[in-house]
């Protein structure tokens, strides 16, 4: 093999070992950005002969560099952009060992895997179309590895184009057909910000800006029906104790279990959570039974230690139930207590709706869900509350996300003297048709209320279901996609900037475009098994077989078609091209400077039987060379063609006189 | 030691078995097109790096269910496949024709003429070389024609043929590599390698032709190009004024100073190093500007000098007791 490193190649390489790096430099340490240039400054200067290449104790002081600096910048949280700090460096070092094209292309390799990691972190349209740019770039890195020509860029990238044209095709058929399997095993993300999930606190007041995470909480796989969207209420944490901004869990785990009385409904899945480093087991409302997990206070599923890895539990749930038939004191007391001296105004009102309802409970109840209904508003970026944070919520800003309303309730319900608390954990899931299993996000994660009702135990209450009941119906992926906080970690979206008039119309044409990314690209898997069986019927592995093939072998077949030997349109030429093939079949073939009457004179020598033919073509040849306008093309077309056919009947005569022209004297 | 011996002889008994063979499936034909029947194409090492490399990514998709990841990872596939038709393309079409050779002494890697022309697309980075002799990258624009040196194996004296040119191609990706084998049935003549020796005996002096030329010592017959060496006396100052390269005069001295050269001049010696006597003393008449005339069994070259003679007489050494090529 060949070796040859061409100058170009060089510069594409480090053109396209930095597009690749860029995403990840903008968010990484600067150190990394650093180490990254000053590689490629020793690598030019390598290549313009000023440096040699660096002795192994430099190369060995860097690496031990690099492990110093990857060491202090990095802790177990962000393990994963640690691993990519070193997968760069690691690039960055391979620059200074390039000797070979073997080296190269393990580089190139390295940069379409540093591409392909930068969708970790960043999914959008955008972020799409650059990975596709830089991805072109690595790509015509490749190529001109392999092409000795000194070109300018232009034509290479054409050269570029000629591959990744076809290609992408490919990609989307395999796209769309290529079944999608479940994460082998988990990895875990840095989270950098805020991101929705469960947590032993809740204090809604708090928080400005809600990111929602796509990240895989657990899933439910189902024996039987999966119970509707509007059901799916999977309960995860108590919260009791309220200090007038924040909930807490309080009430000790350990307590004595809340029974349920009658039940029916009954449901039986099992919950494969991910790894969430919490013991809380979210399970559906309100559970029976729980294998692995124990049951404990208010109906909580918890682990015996932090689930550190994946896991599955068999759990039964009822839908229909009575939570608890009576409370004792110390109950009553835990869940009417709140801090008299916080959030009068919302006391006030509690008190105020009490009578109003004339101590009625399901009207009271009403009333809290008709107040909600009217002017409140659901976003996922609420404002910062101060000192009394629900009556802030209640009466001045009347935006919030669950927690808010949550809250609010909950709080609203104590002022009344009716025994209430917070639940915590996620509402409902993605259903997957094709295994009957439900997938919940953390942007599932929800907040609700559960008050108490003599005779009808602990009634479950979702006040975000008034104010915004379609993030009840919906999946919260459709719901969220056109909220600001879905966005939220991605600083290029355009929705911060655009608010009224032609600007909001194109935001939201940008919005519904973004949905349809969300929803067709980056979760296809959800869509994938209905487009498929839209398209195709029955799935069968001989049609999926068929679907894949079929396409696949037209783009390959019509690359090759283009790019096949063209025969020249001219009839002319193709008779002369006939003419010589059939020629140098008998052992003529045509000198490089030799005019195709002296091809014919020569021909002629073989076989006397032509003389006249071949003579006649000559003379032809001549003629329509220096006196165009004596002779007609068709003419010689037409003696060309006749003496070609003439020529395929003959057999090469043994003794060539031309056989020892190989050879010079 | 032995064992690495017997090895190689293998090696040498297998490259030979697989040289015959490949010469067997591809007839000799002075000019020819190589098309989609004559490529071979397989994957390369490259390849295999690239199949972990995308292994790598599809695990990176699955376990983040990342559909973006999935996407480059196919693009990647698309590529592949497509290289794999560039790379078949690259060799496709390109038209190859004999064009002699160029003689060599023993024991220097035979030098073969070849007529390229690219078809109606680029040929890029396409390596050529005969067993034996040093790799050619070759680059065509479409259309374009070129003719070109190839060397080949180190060959013996007499005729000496350079077996079946391969063609290869790893353009544009290095996934591939599509090889082709082309005979063009070429062959040249190896002249013995010159070795010093001998003198020259008294009978070398002796003229048997009887054919005296007239008076004057010597008779201008022709120029020649200039090679390092060559007595500056003899330069043709004014070809050169006229822009012609540097040439010398050559001079036949017909007087009395010729020499023969006779095949029974050193009957101790074998017939390869009597060739080789020979060519050494064909070299030396030659650079000392004498004219000399040759007899060797079955040939006789009459007396001459010049550039011409010395090349007559070099061919008939090489083709002692050699069949002519078919």
């Amino acid at each position: 093999m060949n070796n040859w490193l061409t100058p170009r190649a060089l510069n594409w390489q480090l053109a396209g070992l930095w597009v690749a790096a860029l995403p990840h430099l903008l968010i990484m340490p600067f150190w990394v950005g650093l180490l990254l240039l000053a590689c490629t400054g020793v690598r030019i200067q390598i290549y313009r002969g000023i440096w040699g290449f660096p002795h192994w104790v430099v190369k060995l002081a860097l690496l031990a560099l690099l492990g110093a600096g990857l060491a202090l910048s990095f802790d177990r949280a962000t393990l994963m952009r640690g691993t990519l700090a070193l997968l760069i460096g690691g690039s960055a070092f391979k620059l200074l060992e390039i000797h070979t094209r073997r080296d190269a292309l393990v580089l190139i390799y390295l940069s379409y895997f540093i591409i392909a990691t930068q969708f970790l972190f960043e999914q959008g349209i955008l972020s799409g179309l650059y990975a596709l740019g830089a991805f072109a770039i690595v790509l015509a890195a490749q190529v001109a590895l392999f092409d000795p020509r000194l070109r300018a860029p232009l034509p290479n990238i054409r050269s570029t184009l000629k591959l990744m044209l076809p290609a992408l095709p490919m990609m989307v058929l395999l796209f769309i057909l290529i079944p999608r399997i479940g994460p082998l095993w988990s990895v875990p993300l840095d989270s950098g910000a805020a991101q929705t999930g469960l947590s032993d606190s809740v204090s809604p007041g708090d928080i400005s800006s809600m990111t929602r995470s796509d990240e895989l909480a657990f899933r439910a796989v189902f024996d039987g029906a999966v119970p509707p969207t509007s059901q799916r209420y999977w309960r995860a944490l108590v919260y009791s104790e309220f200090d007038g901004r924040s909930w807490k869990l309080g009430e000790p785990l350990v307590r004595r279990l809340e029974e349920v009385v009658a039940t029916s409904g009954s449901l039986s899945y099992e919950v494969i959570m991910e790894p969430s480093n919490r013991p809380w087991l979210p399970v559906l409302d309100v559970p029976l039974s729980v294998q692995g997990a124990d049951l404990r206070g208010a109906r909580q599923a918890v682990t015996r230690s932090p689930m550190d890895k994946r896991q599955a539990f068999q759990v039964v749930s009822a839908s229909r139930y009575q939570l608890a038939s009576q409370l004792s004191e110390a109950a009553i007391a835990r869940n009417l207590d709140y801090p008299q001296a916080q959030n009068p105004r919302t006391q006030a009102l509690a008190q105020q709706w009490w009578s109003e309802s004339g101590a009625d409970l399901p009207s009271f109840v009403r009333r809290i869900a008709q107040h909600f209904n009217q002017s409140f508003v659901y976003t996922l970026q609420p404002p910062i509350l101060g000192g009394d944070s629900v009556d802030q919520f209640m009466f001045d800003t009347q935006r919030g996300f669950c927690g808010h309303f949550a809250s609010a309730t909950a709080l609203l319900m104590r002022a009344a003297g009716v025994p209430a608390r917070l639940v915590g954990g996620y509402q409902g899931g993605e259903f997957n048709a094709g295994a009957n299993y439900l997938t919940v996000r953390q942007w599932d994660a929800h907040a609700w209320v559960e008050y108490f009702d003599e005779g009808r135990g602990w009634v479950r209450f979702d006040p975000t279901a008034a104010v915004a009941p379609e993030r009840i119906e919906q999946s919260a992926e459709q719901l969220f996609s056109t909220q600001p906080g879905f966005l939220a970690d991605r600083p290029l979206s355009p929705l911060r900037f655009t608010n009224s008039g032609w600007l909001l119309d194109m935001r939201r044409a940008v919005d519904s475009l973004n949905l349809s990314w969300h929803r067709w690209v980056l979760n296809y898997q959800s869509q994938q098994s209905d487009l498929l069986r839209s398209l195709m019927g029955e799935i069968t592995p001989l049609r999926m077989a068929l679907a894949l093939l079929l396409p696949g072998a037209l783009i390959l077949g019509f690359v090759g078609f283009n790019l096949r030997p063209r025969q020249s349109r001219d009839p002319l030429i193709r008779a002369q091209r006939r003419f010589e093939a059939a020629a140098a079949r008998l052992g003529y073939a045509r000198q490089a400077k030799q005019t195709l009457a002296q091809l014919a004179l020569e021909v002629k020598t073989g076989y006397s039987e032509m003389t006249e033919s071949l003579t006649e073509l000559a003379l032809i040849d001549e003629q329509l060379r220096y006196a165009p306008e004596a002779v007609e093309r068709s003419e010689l077309i037409a003696l060309l063609n006749r003496n070609s056919r003439a020529l395929r009947t003959k057999r090469p005569r043994q003794s060539l006189k031309r056989a020892d022209a190989g050879s010079t004297g | 030691m032995l064992f690495a011996r017997q090895r190689c002889a293998l090696q040498q008994l297998f490259n030979q078995r697989r040289e015959r063979w490949i010469a067997q499936r591809h007839p000799a034909a002075q000019s020819l097109t190589i098309d989609k029947r004559r490529i071979y194409i397989l994957p390369t090492a490259a390849c295999g790096g690239f199949v972990l490399l995308l292994l790598l990514l599809m695990l990176l998709a699955i376990n983040y269910e990342n559909n973006l990841v999935y996407g480059l990872t196919f693009l990647l596939i698309g590529v592949l496949l497509v290289s794999m038709v560039h790379t078949h393309n690259n060799l496709r079409g390109i038209t190859l024709s004999a064009r002699g050779s160029v003689s060599v002494f023993a024991g220097e890697k035979s030098r073969y003429r070849l007529h390229l022309r690219a078809p109606d697309h680029p040929v890029v980075g396409v390596s050529m070389e005969y067993p034996g002799g040093d790799e050619f990258i070759l680059t065509l624009e479409p259309q374009a024609e070129r003719t070109l040196e190839l060397s080949a194996a180190v060959g013996k004296r007499g005729l000496h043929r350079p077996g079946v040119l391969r063609l290869s191609s790893r353009y544009p990706m290095g996934l591939f590599v599509a090889w082709s084998y082309v005979n063009l049935g070429q062959h040249s003549w190896v002249y013995p390698k010159p070795e010093a020796g001998g003198s020259l005996p008294q009978s070398a002096l002796q003229s048997d032709t009887g054919a005296q030329h007239g008076e004057g010592n010597e008779e201008f017959s022709g120029l020649e190009e200039y090679r390092e060496g060559m007595s500056l006396g003899r330069v043709a100052w004014a070809t050169l004024a006229r822009g012609l390269p540097l040439q010398v005069k050559e001079f036949t001295d017909i007087q009395g100073d010729s020499r023969w050269l006779r095949w029974s001049f050193w009957p101790e010696l074998d017939t390869e190093a009597r060739l080789s006597r020979l060519c050494y003393w064909v070299l030396k008449l030659q650079s000392e500007s004498k004219p000399f005339g040759m007899e060797l069994p079955g040939s006789r070259l009459e007396v001459g000098s010049g550039r011409g003679q010395v090349d007559a007489a070099l061919l008939a050494l090489a083709k002692l007791g050699q069949e002519p090529p078919e």
